[in-house]
């Protein structure tokens, strides 16, 4: 139901109607409530307030999901890239190009999966965490099983807590680093879109 | 109480007492010798003769027969408080305890125990061969306050013995008893016995106490068979020791139970339902585990089951988890109008709750859930696309290690060809050869037991390539703080004492031109020192400077390079011989260092991937610094050893393997024979043998006639054959005390196989008897048993002929020795 120009209905209260189906079309939907309170404050009809308060509940919910939905496509994706790069160690791929792959390629991805996944919700923060996470934890994992496999004949039983104490520090870093590059780029994304839409 | 008798055809019988086995005619001896003869043995000790024993329980008269039977026993009071028994041992069981009931030294009472001991005289020996208890009344004989009485009618010295329960089913109980024991005063030694037919109704192996006024240990049960001047019947004393020994863990159990007293009962319980407290760690490791639960149910009744227990339990479970509860409270709040406004409140915020927290859980779950499949999709398809790279398929480096551990220990550089029978057993590696004695060389050395012909700062350290195909760990600190620094290290990076070697020239197109037999050309070379930097075998090292050296002695090596053998001793910088280069010792060192260095790679390999990883902490955690150290250490060997690939050289092609030696001959090394009658040849470059007795060397052809041999030289061989003699000696030593243990297990095997011939003579032939761990057919028990005995036999055989020829081996090399200690 689009706004009627109806002749009971003040033009101050058509023009927050108007605003309201504005913003949900943006998918902003604090925007949209906002002006549908300041419509119904300024009494705009019933009927169409009430259109609105569902469809905005409806785009609401299904943003939400759209939102969790990317953060596990994003894992999926960073899952499937840090697979490929277990094919082998980071020597032998060279140094250079595995920090590359492993902290710019598949984080950068992850981050473009998800932002835009969450493109019409227009929140960066949210994108932002949703790519760090999604991207951080693959990369955690990846350096987890590989960390085990490798650290396990290494050490005298006298070094393993410093050994246990560089891998953790070693998987907290590189989570670090991976989430922030994902969540980057899935931020910028998201704001991107923003953009596009303003303009 | 319900008394049943049965009466089988072959004349045996069983006595059963509610339902419970009292004995079985056809094993009951090992019942009553085991509870009898260890207290009456022991309190013999103290007193000689006119010992007083008092038997409480045990109606039967057998434990009254086994009293009576023992030489020193002046008086046996037996008291027990059922008629209906004590009469079946006078008739039924005469027999069976040889009509004790007769002898006018028994006394029987029939009475309460508790009273009977009201005016009681004091005891020697006091026996309690009671029922196992299944009412809270029977229990009154087992409380702290019936073992206190009984320490005070039993002498200073006595001894008390008595039917406890079984340590094997119902542990818990069995430590109550020795607990409640020792709370009355007593020292209490637990032990047990295995009943067969005690175990064929389930009751497990059957324990007893024994217990005194004076400590008492299991050491005390060890010469038992001695000290019993009776024979007995199916009890072996000499092993009675060995049910002495329980485990830390059974012990600990003590700590755990309460101690049984009259006001506080709590024997039936632990009887009726063992492992009722789970331990701590258990139910924090399965906080939601029903079954820890289930278990502190009491069973508080002997026809209860824990399986009724359980039953019930899911039962009311299953019924609560098919109850749908938010229904439920719908339903009774549709009715609730007339109930109180504050019962209608609690019920609509119970409906409330429900309707929240089921949620939560739901999501929780799912997240898990989701999780879990990520975890297994992830590790799934990371093994099927990279199944040797990702995920813990074992170490590269280990991996690597173990096949280098696995093909050196069958590159035996001796061969194992030669004197006696067991030449072609010899399968462990060895530079030295030693093929003439290798039929001990199970171990994976060349001689014996790893001794080779390595010096004695290197003998023993069989490890690296001891022929197991255990994989190195790669866990020494050798390479780390040893390495290059005074220290030869191995492959598992374990630091070895060093040694220097002083020769003239090294490696690279370096010929000898002096040899001391042959004389030659004085070197143009100083002569200089060279430390062994890695122990590439038992007997192999590789020098700083990448010569390969395999050491003979303490003096007496071999240089191996630029395709010459020469051998060295280190009281002189020149070579003593050029020794036939045969190409079966080049191959073999070409593929040790080929192993070796393949091993020091993925090594290499292994430290530079876990360095890409945590190298970056290295200047946080000097762990990870000397990571870094120890693999510029492992890439300094990795050059060395490529060298010393390098500077091996090759033989002339011409040059053709040795051939073995004679059957009564002994290879010392590679070229170098102990000959029968005492002589030592060597085969020089040229492939002509020189022959020395110590005194003068024939060298071949060449020059036909006797001269002096070289002091050194025989120096050199008396160093070798001085370094064989304690080799010689471990394996003998090994051999024997392998021999020892296995005749040893062939006694008890054959015991053993006595024991289940009889039960099955006893019994018919599917009766189970215990072996080892699990319960068989004794006909399976005698097969399996047999078939020890057979095998047992062949070791034993293989042992004896061991022993015999390196007993003759080592006479000859001690008379040898002093013909060749002439040398400087």
């Amino acid at each position: 139901m689009r706004a009627q120009n109806d002749p009971a209905m003040s033009a101050e209260s058509h023009a927050e109607i108007l605003a309201t189906e504005r913003a949900l079309a943006r998918g902003d939907m604090a925007a949209a409530q906002r002006h549908l309170n300041l419509a119904i404050h300024q009494g705009a009809p019933e009927k169409q307030t009430n259109w609105l308060a569902a469809a905005i509940e409806t785009a609401a919910q299904l943003q939400q999901r759209r939102i969790r939905g990317g953060g596990w496509r994003g894992f999926g994706v960073a899952v499937v890239g840090y697979l490929c790069l277990s094919l082998q160690q980071p020597l032998g791929w060279t140094l250079p190009l595995w920090l590359f792959l492993a902290f710019l390629l598949v984080p950068g991805l992850v981050g473009l999966v998800v932002g835009q996944q969450q493109r019409q919700a227009h929140l960066p923060g949210r994108s932002f965490w949703a790519a760090a996470k999604s991207s951080g934890w693959a990369m955690g994992l990846y350096t987890a099983l590989h960390l085990f496999r490798l650290g396990g004949p290494q050490s005298d039983s006298a070094d393993l807590g410093q050994e246990l104490l560089a891998g953790t520090l070693s998987l907290l870093l590189f989570a670090l680093i991976a989430g922030l590059a994902a969540g980057t780029v899935s931020a910028m994304v998201v704001r991107s879109g923003a953009k596009e839409q303003q303009a | 109480m319900s008394l049943y008798l049965d009466e089988r055809d072959d004349g045996s019988c069983a006595l059963y007492l509610d339902g419970d086995l009292q004995f079985d005619s056809r094993d009951e001896a090992l019942y009553h010798e085991s509870l009898a003869l260890p207290a009456l043995c022991l309190a013999r000790r103290a007193r000689p003769t006119g010992l007083r024993v008092l038997i409480c329980g045990g109606g039967d008269g057998l434990a009254l027969r086994e009293c009576l039977r023992f030489p020193g026993v002046v008086h046996a009071d037996l008291v027990d408080y059922d008629p209906e028994v004590v009469e079946l041992g006078r008739t039924r069981f005469a027999a069976l305890n040889a009509d004790a009931f007769e002898d006018t030294r028994a006394h029987v009472h029939i009475a309460d125990a508790w009273d009977f001991l009201k005016s009681a005289d004091p005891y020697d020996v006091v026996l309690c061969d009671f029922t196992v208890p299944r009412r809270a009344e029977d229990t009154r004989v087992f409380a702290q306050e019936w073992y206190a009485r009984l320490a005070e009618v039993l002498t200073p010295d006595g001894l008390l013995a008595l039917n406890a329960v079984s340590p094997q089913r119902v542990p818990e109980a069995f430590w109550c008893l020795r607990k409640t024991v020792r709370a009355a005063g007593l020292s209490a030694l637990p032990y047990r016995a295995c009943i067969p037919s005690f175990r064929a109704h389930g009751y497990g192996a059957w324990g007893f106490l024994l217990a005194s006024h004076s400590p008492l240990n299991a050491s005390l049960l060890h010469d038992l068979d001695e000290d019993c001047p009776v024979s007995t019947r199916q009890t072996d004393l000499s092993r009675l020791w060995r049910g002495a020994r329980f485990s830390r863990a059974e012990r600990r159990l003590e700590q755990q139970v309460p101690v049984h007293t009259l006001q506080n009962g709590c024997l039936l319980p632990l009887l009726l339902n063992p492992g009722l407290a789970p331990s701590e760690q258990e139910a924090a490791q399965h906080p939601y585990d029903l079954n820890p639960l289930l278990r502190a149910i009491p069973i508080l009744h002997p026809y209860h089951t824990r399986l009724m227990v359980e039953t019930l339990a899911k039962q009311v479970i299953g019924t609560m988890s098919a109850l749908d509860l938010r229904r439920l409270v719908e339903a009774v709040l549709r009715r609730a109008a007339a109930l109180p406004q504050e019962v209608r409140t609690e019920l609509t915020r119970l409906r409330e709750f429900l309707s929240l927290s089921p949620m939560q859980l739901q999501v929780f779950g799912a997240w898990c859930g989701r999780l879990f499949v990520a975890l297994v999709l992830l590790m799934t398809l990371a093994n099927a696309i990279a199944p040797d790279n990702a995920f813990a398929k074992g170490s590269g480096a280990g991996a690597g290690a173990h096949g280098s551990s696995a093909s050196v220990g069958h590159s035996s550089f001796g061969g194992g060809r030669g004197f006696g029978t067991g030449g072609g057993r010899a399968s462990g590696g060895s530079f030295s050869g030693a093929r003439g004695f290798s039929s001990s060389s199970r171990a994976g050395g060349s001689f014996g037991r790893g001794g080779s012909f390595s010096s004695s700062r290197s003998f023993g350290h069989g490890s690296v390539f001891s022929g197991h195909g255990d994989a190195p760990h790669f866990t020494g600190s050798g390479f780390r703080s040893s390495y290059g620094s005074g220290h030869a290290v191995d492959l598992e990076g374990v630091p070895r004492s060093s040694r220097s070697f002083f020769y003239c020239g090294s490696g690279g197109g370096h010929i000898h031109t002096y040899t001391v037999v042959h004389g030659g050309t004085a070197p143009a070379m100083a002569p200089q020192t060279h430390q062994s930097l890695f122990v590439a075998a038992k007997d192999m090292l590789v020098l700083d400077n990448g010569d390969v050296i395999i050491t003979l002695s303490d003096t007496a090596y071999l240089l191996v390079t630029n395709g010459t053998v020469a051998l060295m001793s280190d009281k002189n910088p020149d070579p003593l011989l050029l020794l036939y280069p045969d190409p079966t010792l080049f191959q073999n060192i070409r593929q040790q260092l080929e192993d070796q260095g393949l091993g020091v790679e993925q090594a290499i390999t292994a430290r530079q991937d876990w360095l890409s990883w945590v190298g970056w902490t290295s200047a946080l955690l000097p762990a990870v610094g000397e990571d870094r150290k120890e693999l510029t250490n492992l890439q300094d060997l990795d050059r060395r050893l490529h060298t010393a690939f390098d500077r091996l050289g090759n033989p002339p092609a011409s040059a053709a393997a040795t051939p073995p030696p004679a059957a009564d001959e002994v290879e010392l090394f590679l070229g170098c024979r102990l000959l029968a009658n005492g002589d030592i040849t060597i085969r020089d470059d040229r492939g002509e043998w020189l022959t020395t007795d110590g005194a003068t060397l024939t060298t071949g052809q060449t020059h036909p006639a006797p001269r002096p041999s070289p002091p050194l030289l025989t120096a050199a061989l008396y160093s070798i054959l001085v370094k064989l003699d304690p080799d010689t000696t471990a394996a003998l030593a090994s051999d024997r005390h392998d021999l020892q243990l296995s005749e040893t297990d062939l006694r008890a095997l054959q015991q053993d196989l006595n024991d289940y011939q009889l039960l099955q003579r006893q019994n018919d032939s599917s009766y189970e008897v215990d072996y080892g761990t699990e319960q068989i057919p004794a006909s399976d028990a005698i097969s399996r048993t047999q078939k020890d005995i057979d095998q047992n036999l062949q070791e034993t055989k293989r042992l004896q002929d061991d022993i015999t020829h390196l007993t003759l081996l080592q006479e000859r090399i001690q008379a040898l020795q002093p013909r060749y200690k002439t040398g400087p």
